[in-house]
């Protein structure tokens, strides 16, 4: 017996414990109805207190095994690529075997047209830029 | 409450609880998890339940 098992077989014990109080209880309130002595029924009223405090114990204590019992799902099988062909194996080209010719021949290089084209703006050149090309003029 | 129907009401929840037991040790053998945390949240609901009544 596993450790699930021996869970779920807790949990059916305490389930007992708990459906056996929680009848008890019921029975009691019943004969609380149809008995008229007050003496016989303080005593039933104390009986109803006590079994209600052990169905809050088993109450905890089946919450806790609940908590403890889980069974899992398995994840599900994706089944790839690889194994769904037929082929042993994946076929795998090495780049290194690729040489240069071969990539010439498969990959046609398309110059890229210029769409668009740049506007030349006239910016005015500030003190500092002007003094600056002056200097560098001189030097050559 | 009045004592006659919290009687029922726990009777009632007592019956739920027991079947509830039946069923989830079912869903375990068979393994079916959808089925077996389907009951498991029922049981902690009748838990509450009961804790209701029994107040």
């Amino acid at each position: 017996m596993n450790k699930q098992e021996e869970t779920l077989k807790e949990l059916k014990i305490l389930i007992t414990k708990e459906v056996k109080s929680l009848r008890e209880i019921t029975s009691i309130y019943s004969s609380l109805e149809e008995s008229g002595g007050n003496e016989e029924k303080t005593m039933m009223e104390s009986q109803v207190k006590e079994l209600k405090s052990v169905i809050r114990k088993t109450m905890e204590e089946i919450s806790n095994t609940l908590e403890d019992m889980a069974i899992t799902k398995p994840l599900p099988i994706v089944k790839t690529e690889y194994q769904r062909s037929s082929s042993p194996e994946p076929e795998f080209k090495s780049l290194y075997k690729i040489n240069k010719k071969q990539i010439n021949d498969e990959i046609e290089i398309v110059p890229k047209e210029h769409t668009t084209r740049h506007k030349i703006v006239d910016v005015e050149m500030t003190d500092l830029e002007r003094k600056t090309i002056k200097r560098i003029k001189k030097i050559n | 409450m009045i004592r006659g129907e919290t009687r029922d009401f726990l009777n009632q929840l007592a019956r739920s609880l027991e079947t509830a037991e039946f069923k989830l040790e079912q869903a375990y053998t068979n393994s079916d998890y959808d089925q077996f945390n389907k009951i498991k949240k029922f049981i902690i609901e009748i838990q509450k339940k009961i804790q209701e009544g029994i107040e």
